[in-house]
C-alpha cells in the first residue's frame, strides 16, 4: 500500500515539477522516488496484507511489482538519454509512465475484479497518451488511436465479463467467486460466458492471437522509448494478472477454457514467429517477437500447476531485461529516425564494443540460448508445461523458438557485417550506458544463477 | 576440483584473450593451451585405471556442488576412463590447432583466440559433466563460439551456411532437452545427476521416444547419414582452425554422448534400433564413399570422408560389445588425429597455392619433400595401413560389426576399399606427377610443429594402442554390465 501511494504522489510530483519549470530536477526525483518505491515494494515481502477485501498485496504481487518498477527505472534512466535534447513535456511523458506503473501495481495485486479493471483503465489511458506523445507524428497519433480503439474494445469485452460473473455470483470478490465455482457441479451459461469474455479480453491486452493485430502497427508508430515500454511493462502486468484470475477463480473448470486457450497459445507461438521472420523493420520485428513471447508466457497458464507463477514470473523478469536491451540498441542506433530497418545494424561491431555486446546478449537471450536468462525463461516454461503433460505444446514451443532463432539472429549477423563502412562511434550518456552494462550483467547472472529469481512469487 | 580447473582454465585464458595487445595474442593463446595440456598429462598421471568401486565404475575426480537447488540441478563433474580420454584427444590437439594459424593473418585475433579457447572450455565441459543439465548447458556453450568462427572468418557463403548450421544443430538440441526434462521428472529423487538418470526404469514406449529425442541430436552433430548436409558445407566455408575444431573434436560431442547418455538409459530401445542405426551408419559410409570418390576439391574430400569414418564409429557402438565399444574409442582418437592432419594439408597447400582443387595441383613432391612425407603418413593413417593408428580400430569395428551381422560387416568394409581409392588417388594427382607450376615452399618451422607431433601420434597410437585399452577398459566394461543389467531387469 506504501508503495501504491509513493508512486501516485511521485507521479503528481513529477507533475508539478514540470509545471513550475524545474526541468534539471526531473530525473533525480523521478529515479530517487522510484528507487524508494522499489524499497518499501522489498520491505511489503512475507508480509500479505489485505485491504478491505480489494487488495491483496502477498508476495506474488510483490514479485511482479518489483520487476515493473526495475523495468520503468531502466527505460527512465534511457528516457534520459532520448530526451537529451528535446525540452518540452517531458514531465508529462515521466509522469504517465509512472502513472502506468501504478496501474500495472493495481493488476497484480486486485483481490477483486473491479480492481482489476480499474487498474487495466489506469494503465491502459496513460498509455493511449503515451502512444501518442510525438504528437506532430503522423504515425504515433495513428498508433494511439488504433490503440485507444482496440484497448476499448478489450476494456469492453473484460467489463462485460466482469459484470455476467457478478451476476451469476453477487460478487466482485475473487474467493467468493472460486468458492462458488467449488461449490457448483452444473455452472449457468452466463457464467461461462463471462469466463470466456476475460478471456478474449485478457488476449487483446497482452496481443495474442487472433486478438494481436494491433500490434505491429501500434509498437512501430509509438516512440520508441514506449515501445520498449509497453513490450515490458505492460506485457508483465497483463500475463500477471491474466494468471492471477485464472489461478484462484477457473482453476477448477479448465474444462470450459483450456481447448480455447491452448488454441490461442499455439497459434501465437507459431503466428508470431512465422510473422517476424517476414519482417524488415526492427520495431515491427520486435513488435511480432514480443506477440510469440506472449503465447510462450500462456503456456504456464495452461499448465496451471503449481510451478506456473515462477515460471511466468521467471520468463517476464529474463523477456523485459533482454527487451530494454534491445530497444536500448536500437535507440542508439536510429537516434531520432522513424525509420528503423533491419540492416541499420550493419557495421555496428567495430566501433561500438559495448553496444554490439548489449545486442548479442539480448537477441541470444529473447532466442533461448543456455546459459542467458531467456534460456531458463523457456526452460522453466517447458517444465511446467510437461509438468501438467503438455508435451504437444512443449514441441510447438520448441518449433518456434527454432523459428526465433532466423529473426534474432539477423541483427547479430549485420553488426558483424564488414562490407559496409563501420558505423562511427555512438556516443551515449552515462545513464544509456548503464543500461546497456545492465542489460548484459543481469542476463548473464539471473542466467546462471536462476534460482535467485525462480521461486519468489511463492506457490 | 582438477576436473573444475581442467574446464575453468581454458575459459580465464579465453577472458585474457581480450585483454591482450593484438600482437602478443598468438604466442599468449598457444602458452595456454600447452600450460593446458600440461594440466591434462598431470591428470593422467594421477589417475587410477584400476579404480572400480567409484562411481560408474572409475569415475575419479568427482565434484558435486549444489547450484540450482530449486530444479535438483548440481555442478557435478569426474573424470572416467572414456571422459578422460575425450579431455585428452581436446586438450592435446587444441594447441596444435592454435599452432595451425601460426603463419596466418588474422583479422581480430583477440576475438578469435578468445572464441577458441572459450570453446576448448565447452568442449571440456561436455566431456565431464555428470549432471544432465550442466552438460546440456555445455554442449550448446560449445556450439555459440563455433557458429562465430565461422561466421565471422569464414570463406564464401558463410552467412547462409552457418545458418543452416546452426538450425541443425539447434534442432537437435532442443529435442535433446525436452527428453532431459522429460527423464528428470521421472527420477525418484528429482535429480539430474547421472547416477539418477541411470536409475530411471521406463518401459519400452518411453524408451523409444526418449531414444530418439537424444540420438536425433547425436546424428546431427556426428552426422550420420539423413542429418549430414550442414557438414561438407560447413567444413568448406569454415576457417581452417574451425574445421579442424569440429571435425577432430566437436563432432566426437555427439559419439561420447550415445556412450554415456543413450546406451545405458535407453538400452531397450538401442536394443530395438540397432538396425535402424545400422543402416544409417553403413549406408551413410557407402554413400559419403561415393561422394567423396568424386570430389575434387581437398577440403569437401576429406569432409565426406570423415562422415564416412564416423559413421563406422557409430555402427561399432551400437553392437553393444567390447570390441565395438574399444574400437570406436579408439577410432576416435585416431580420427581425430588425422582429420586435424589432413585439413592442416589441405590448408598449406592452400596459403602456398591459393587452391585446394585437386585438379590444379602436382608434383608438390618434389618441391617439398618433408610435406609429401608427412602427408603420405597421415594418408595412410585415414586408409587404416597396419602400425598406423587408424588400423587397429578400424579392425576392431569392423569385427563387432562382423559378429553381429556379416552382411553389415561386409558392406561397412567397403570403407577400406574406398578410402584407399578415392585417399591416393588425391595423393597421386597433388603430389606425384609432373609439377607445371611455380614452385611450393616446403615445411616451415611452425608448420613442422604442428606435423611432427601428429605423425607421432599416428606412429605411438598405431604400436601402443594398449594406452587406451587400459585407460577405458573400465569404464566400457561397466557400460557392458549397466546395459546387461538394464535388460535384464526390465524385461
Amino acid at each position: 500500500m506504501t508503495t501504491l501511494v509513493l508512486l501516485s504522489l511521485l507521479g503528481f510530483l513529477v507533475l508539478f515539477l514540470g509545471a513550475f519549470e524545474q526541468k534539471k530536477a526531473i530525473l533525480p526525483v523521478v529515479i530517487a522516488g522510484l528507487s524508494a518505491a522499489f524499497v518499501t515494494n522489498a520491505l511489503s515481502w512475507d508480509t500479505s496484507q489485505t485491504f478491505y477485501g480489494m487488495m491483496r498485496y502477498d508476495n506474488y504481487a510483490v514479485s511482479f511489482v518489483g520487476l515493473m518498477i526495475f523495468s520503468v527505472l531502466m527505460i527512465m534512466l534511457l528516457a534520459s538519454y532520448h530526451f537529451r535534447n528535446e525540452d518540452s513535456h517531458i514531465a508529462d511523458i515521466y509522469a504517465l509512465m509512472i502513472f502506468t506503473l501504478v496501474g500495472g501495481l493495481v493488476m497484480v495485486s486486485y483481490a477483486s475484479l473491479v480492481m482489476l479493471f480499474v487498474g487495466i483503465e489506469i494503465l491502459s489511458i496513460a498509455l493511449y497518451i503515451l502512444a501518442g506523445s510525438r504528437r506532430m507524428n503522423l504515425s504515433s497519433n495513428e498508433a494511439s488511436l488504433k490503440y485507444f480503439l482496440m484497448g476499448a474494445f478489450a476494456s469492453g469485452f473484460l467489463l462485460f465479463g466482469i459484470t455476467l460473473m457478478y451476476g451469476v455470483t453477487g460478487s466482485f470478490d475473487l474467493l467468493v467467486i472460486s468458492d462458488y465455482v467449488n461449490g457448483n457441479e452444473e455452472l449457468p451459461m452466463l457464467f461461462i460466458t463471462g469466463v470466456l469474455l476475460i478471456l478474449i479480453g485478457f488476449s487483446f491486452k497482452i496481443g495474442a492471437v487472433p486478438f494481436h493485430f494491433w500490434t505491429p502497427d501500434v509498437y512501430q508508430g509509438t516512440p520508441t522509448l514506449i515501445t520498449a515500454f509497453m513490450a515490458t511493462v505492460v506485457k508483465t502486468a497483463g500475463i500477471a494478472a491474466f494468471f492471477h484470475l485464472f489461478d484462484i477463480c477457473f482453476s477448477a473448470i479448465d474444462g470450459v477454457w483450456f481447448n480455447i486457450l491452448w488454441v490461442i497459445a499455439a497459434a501465437t507461438i507459431l503466428l508470431g514467429n512465422v510473422s517476424a521472420v517476414m519482417q524488415n523493420e526492427a520495431k515491427r520485428m520486435l513488435a511480432w517477437s514480443s506477440v510469440a513471447h506472449a503465447g510462450y508466457l500462456l503456456i504456464p497458464v495452461l499448465a496451471l500447476n503449481e510451478l506456473s507463477a515462477s515460471a511466468i514470473f521467471y520468463y517476464t523478469a529474463a523477456y523485459s531485461v533482454a527487451s530494454i536491451s534491445a530497444f536500448a540498441v536500437l535507440l542508439g542506433i536510429s537516434q531520432f529516425s522513424n525509420e528503423m530497418p533491419v540492416d541499420q545494424y550493419k557495421g555496428l561491431a567495430k566501433n561500438n564494443p559495448i553496444m554490439t555486446t548489449a545486442l548479442v546478449i539480448a537477441m541470444f537471450s529473447l532466442a533461448g540460448i543456455p546459459p542467458l536468462a531467456g534460456f531458463f525463461g523457456k526452460y522453466f516454461v517447458f517444465v511446467t508445461a510437461m509438468e501438467s503433460n503438455l508435451n504437444i505444446a512443449v514441441i510447438i514451443a520448441i518449433a518456434g523458438s527454432l523459428i526465433g532463432i532466423y529473426y534474432y539472429f539477423k541483427p547479430v549477423i549485420f553488426a558483424f557485417n564488414q562490407e559496409v563502412p563501420p558505423i562511427e562511434k555512438i556516443k551515449g550518456n552515462a545513464a544509456f550506458n548503464f543500461v546497456l552494462f545492465a542489460g548484459i550483467i543481469i542476463s548473464l547472472i539471473i542466467g546462471i544463477f536462476p534460482d535467485l529469481l525462480a521461486n519468489l512469487p511463492g506457490n | 576440483m582438477i576436473t573444475a580447473i581442467l574446464i575453468a582454465f581454458p575459459f580465464l585464458a579465453a577472458l585474457l584473450m581480450l585483454v591482450v595487445p593484438a600482437s602478443k595474442t598468438k604466442p599468449v593463446a598457444l602458452a595456454a593451451t600447452l600450460v593446458q595440456a600440461c594440466i591434462t598429462a598431470w591428470v593422467i598421471y594421477l589417475f587410477d585405471i584400476y579404480e572400480k568401486e567409484s562411481l560408474l565404475a572409475n569415475m575419479q575426480f568427482i565434484l558435486r556442488e549444489e547450484w540450482i537447488n530449486s530444479l535438483g540441478i548440481s555442478f557435478f563433474i569426474g573424470l572416467d576412463g572414456i571422459s578422460l580420454l575425450m579431455v585428452i584427444l581436446t586438450n592435446f590437439l587444441l594447441p596444435l590447432i592454435v599452432l595451425s594459424t601460426w603463419n596466418k593473418e588474422i583479422a581480430r585475433p583477440g576475438l578469435f583466440y578468445f572464441l577458441m579457447l572459450f570453446m576448448q572450455s565447452a568442449l571440456v565441459g561436455v566431456f565431464v559433466s555428470l549432471d544432465a543439465f550442466l552438460y546440456y548447458i555445455f554442449w550448446e556453450l560449445a556450439l555459440i563460439p563455433i557458429y562465430f568462427i565461422v561466421l565471422l572468418w569464414g570463406g564464401e557463403n558463410r552467412i547462409k551456411i552457418t545458418f543452416k548450421f546452426f538450425i541443425y544443430t539447434l534442432f537437435g538440441s532442443l529435442l535433446m532437452l525436452a527428453g532431459i526434462i522429460w527423464l528428470y521428472l521421472q527420477t525418484s529423487d528429482g535429480s539430474f545427476g547421472i547416477d539418477s538418470f541411470y536409475a530411471v526404469m521406463l518401459d519400452s514406449t518411453a524408451q523409444r521416444w526418449i531414444f530418439w529425442a537424444f540420438f536425433i541430436a547425436y546424428a546431427i552433430k556426428i552426422p550420420l547419414l539423413p542429418f549430414h548436409s550442414w557438414q561438407p558445407d560447413t567444413y568448406t566455408t569454415a576457417p581452417n582452425a574451425g574445421t579442424m575444431l569440429l571435425s577432430g573434436i566437436m563432432l566426437k560431442m555427439g559419439i561420447y554422448s550415445i556412450l554415456r547418455w543413450v546406451l545405458p538409459i535407453v538400452p531397450f530401445a538401442v536394443d530395438a534400433y540397432t538396425d535402424v542405426v545400422l543402416y544409417m551408419a553403413v549406408g551413410g559410409i557407402i554413400y559419403a564413399s561415393w561422394i567423396a570418390l568424386s570430389q575434387n576439391d581437398l577440403k569437401r574430400l576429406f569432409a565426406w570422408s570423415s562422415i564416412a569414418h564416423v559413421g563406422l564409429i557409430t555402427a561399432g557402438l551400437f553392437t553393444l560389445s567390447r570390441t565395438g565399444f574399444q574400437g570406436a574409442l579408439i577410432q576416435m582418437i585416431a580420427h581425430g588425429v588425422n582429420v586435424v592432419g589432413l585439413f592442416f594439408v589441405a590448408e598449406v597447400i592452400l596459403q602456398r597455392r591459393n587452391t585446394s582443387l585437386i585438379s590444379a595441383l602436382g608434383g608438390i613432391r618434389t618441391k617439398a619433400p618433408v610435406f609429401a612425407s608427412v602427408f603420405m603418413i597421415i594418408t595412410f593413417a585415414s586408409i587404416a595401413l597396419p602400425l598406423t593408428n587408424g588400423f587397429i580400430g578400424e579392425f576392431l569395428l569392423l569385427n563387432s560389426l562382423y559378429e553381429y551381422s556379416y552382411m553389415f560387416a561386409a558392406f561397412a568394409g567397403l570403407t577400406v576399399i574406398f578410402g584407399a581409392v578415392y585417399m591416393l588417388r588425391a595423393y597421386k594427382n597433388t603430389m606425384l606427377g609432373e609439377d607445371s607450376t611455380e614452385g611450393f615452399a616446403d615445411l616451415s618451422m611452425s608448420e613442422k610443429l604442428v606435423f611432427f607431433p601428429i605423425v607421432g601420434l599416428i606412429l605411438f597410437f598405431g604400436i601402443y594402442p594398449q594406452f587406451i585399452f587400459n585407460l577405458t577398459d573400465e569404464s566400457v566394461k561397466y557400460l557392458l554390465e549397466e546395459i546387461a543389467n538394464h535388460m535384464a531387469l526390465n524385461y
